[in-house]
């Protein structure tokens, strides 16, 4: 427990790391609900009193960072276990499996607050719906220990720090963009990969948990039928999603571990 | 014993780090361990405290057999690293706060612990402050301080005064001295003879993975036949004090340039005070000094090369 407030203290004492995983993505909702707002006709869609644009922007923007938030773990890792720094706490009496799990404890801790912060800023501010609060707290808890384990695998595989932190971001664009929520509208004329980008992605099922669970139901664009589709309350797709998430976290952690004894650092 | 290496073998693919490395370690002492770089020094103290595993040989520590997976034994030891490995973004006792929590220490105990150390090392006005803001010494004692908090039984330095001036360099050296009177077996790595003379009990001399020379450094510079070298500024250079100076037993060779002459003499022949009566017998002397053997001049018998740098010799 000690290790891993040490580590929770270090990630709130860091201004950069701060105002990039916290400040800038409340400032990113705020930017594109208003742009958004005053883009359409007639002002914001209301559902049952709700922003729609609100819940959409702050949930989607929120998952974005939460797949992020692998950085935590690279930038920890790579600055305690590889330099010379590593030689002085393994000296200590505490195994390297202990010092990654508190990393790792205080980094998806870090970025729930972060991921609740967010959404309670755009439902008190932006007036934006926080969705069915288990499943939106269940769902953001397993993204941030997805993104850790990933963080994790991305460390053991790559050298250079700023390469990792770059893969571990690009990797939750590589998710979305393609999916059309975020910045272009993108049609994929290859079912496969529609469907992959669309379903089962990380991100897509991430979405689709929270948005079935709440008021509006699944947002992401529906190529089949050109329109997008509003389903209403659906728990039963909410928990589907939770389950195949956590499977993937799962079998991503399966990897490390398979790759961690294969590796030394 | 405090610690012992018996047969120790290293290698890093073909690369033989530690070479049937044998190497004992006393309790309370100061043990320098001196080598150039690539010795295999700092391949030594990682096997002793447990963190790189070996492939053969044994280790012992505080009478158990060392590995890498026995984590209790590193409760009672402490390691200051050769590069600052304190965290910047910390303050000064928070990272002594840290270190105290990672070996054990809590509470009211914790506390006096790191109380202590900022007072020993000399920090306790800047105790607040991050590492950031201290000058290089500072830095290097923070260094330290985190590695005796927990009052380690042995502690263990791997070339701690690197990079620093002279006047740190001092400091950390004396602190080294009052840390063994408090009772800690010191293990002492560097390149520096100077360092190793000023405050080591016994030196174990190591080179190519093993340790080719150890004891005191009397007993060290025992071991070597060398020579003297006597320089000295006369106030009446002549040929007549030349001569007298040849005929000096155990004197090998004079030579003479104005008022500058060079004597090379036999080792500990004690012909410092024959040749200033000599000389004071033709006039006086002006200034006289005797270049004594050192660990230096050990190393260079022994390999063939300089210690500084493992250049050739």
């Amino acid at each position: 427990m000690m290790i891993t407030k040490h580590y929770f203290k270090r990630l709130l004492v860091e201004p950069i790391g701060l105002a990039i995983n916290v400040f800038f993505p409340v400032l990113l909702v705020f930017i594109n609900v208003t742009v958004n707002v005053n883009a359409m006709e007639g002002g914001d869609t209301l559902f049952s009193g709700y922003s729609v644009t609100a819940t959409s922007i702050a949930t989607l923007i929120m998952v974005m960072f939460q797949f992020m938030y692998g950085t935590h773990m690279v930038d920890l890792f790579f600055r305690d276990f590889k330099n010379s720094r590593r030689w002085r706490l393994l000296a200590a009496p505490a195994s390297l499996s202990k010092y990654l799990f508190s990393i790792m404890m205080a980094s998806v801790f870090f970025s729930v607050l972060t991921g609740v912060l967010i959404m309670a800023v755009a439902a008190i501010a932006l007036n934006a719906h926080v969705h069915n609060p288990f499943v939106l707290l269940t769902v953001i808890v397993i993204i941030a220990v997805f993104s850790q384990v990933f963080g994790m695998l991305v460390s053991l595989l790559i050298r250079k720090k700023g390469v990792a932190e770059a893969v571990c971001v690009l990797f939750s664009f590589f998710m979305i963009v393609p999916s059309g929520d975020f910045l272009v509208t993108i049609n994929i004329n290859i079912h496969a990969l529609n469907v992959f980008f669309n379903y089962m992605t990380p991100y897509a099922q991430a979405m689709r948990a929270i948005m079935a669970s709440g008021i509006m139901g699944n947002s992401v664009s529906d190529n089949f039928g050109g329109a997008l589709q509003y389903m209403g309350r659906d728990m039963s797709t909410a928990l589907l999603n939770m389950g195949t998430l956590t499977a993937t976290t799962i079998l991503l952690a399966i990897i490390v571990v398979i790759v961690s004894r294969r590796r030394s650092f | 014993m405090i610690a012992s290496m018996r047969n120790v073998v290293k290698r890093y693919g073909d690369t033989m780090a530690l070479d049937h490395l044998d190497l004992n370690i006393a309790e309370g002492e100061i043990l320098g361990l001196l080598g150039p770089n690539g010795a295999g020094k700092t391949t030594a103290i990682r096997s002793l405290i447990g963190l790189i595993s070996i492939d053969s040989g044994e280790i012992k520590v505080f009478g158990e057999s060392q590995g890498i997976n026995n984590t209790s034994i590193r409760r009672n030891m402490g390691l200051v690293t050769q590069e600052i490995t304190v965290f910047t973004e910390l303050s000064a006792i928070e990272n002594l706060r840290y270190f105290g929590g990672l070996y054990g220490l809590k509470g009211a105990d914790l506390e006096s612990n790191v109380k202590r150390v900022l007072e020993f090392i000399g920090l306790t006005e800047h105790a607040k402050k991050r590492p950031s803001k201290f000058s290089g010494g500072m830095q290097r004692r923070l260094n330290i301080g985190c590695a005796l908090v927990h009052r380690p039984k042995l502690l263990i330095m791997d070339e701690p005064t690197v990079g620093i001036d002279p006047q740190s360099r001092n400091h950390i050296l004396e602190s080294v001295k009052l840390i063994a009177a408090e009772g800690t077996t010191v293990v002492y790595t560097t390149h520096y003879m100077e360092e190793v003379q000023a405050i080591c009990n016994r030196i174990s001399i190591m080179d190519s993975g093993r340790v080719i020379a150890e004891g005191t450094l009397d007993e060290l510079i025992g071991r070597i036949h060398h020579e003297d070298t006597i320089r000295m500024i006369a106030a009446s250079p002549s040929d007549a004090l030349t001569e007298d100076i040849k005929a000096v037993s155990g004197v090998k060779n004079v030579s003479v340039s104005g008022n500058n002459y060079v004597i090379i003499s036999g080792a500990d022949s004690g012909n410092l005070n024959r040749i200033m009566e000599v000389t004071i017998k033709h006039g006086g002397v002006v200034n006289i000094t005797a270049d004594k053997s050192n660990l230096e001049d050990v190393f260079l018998t022994l390999t063939g090369r300089k210690l500084r740098d493992g250049g050739e010799g």
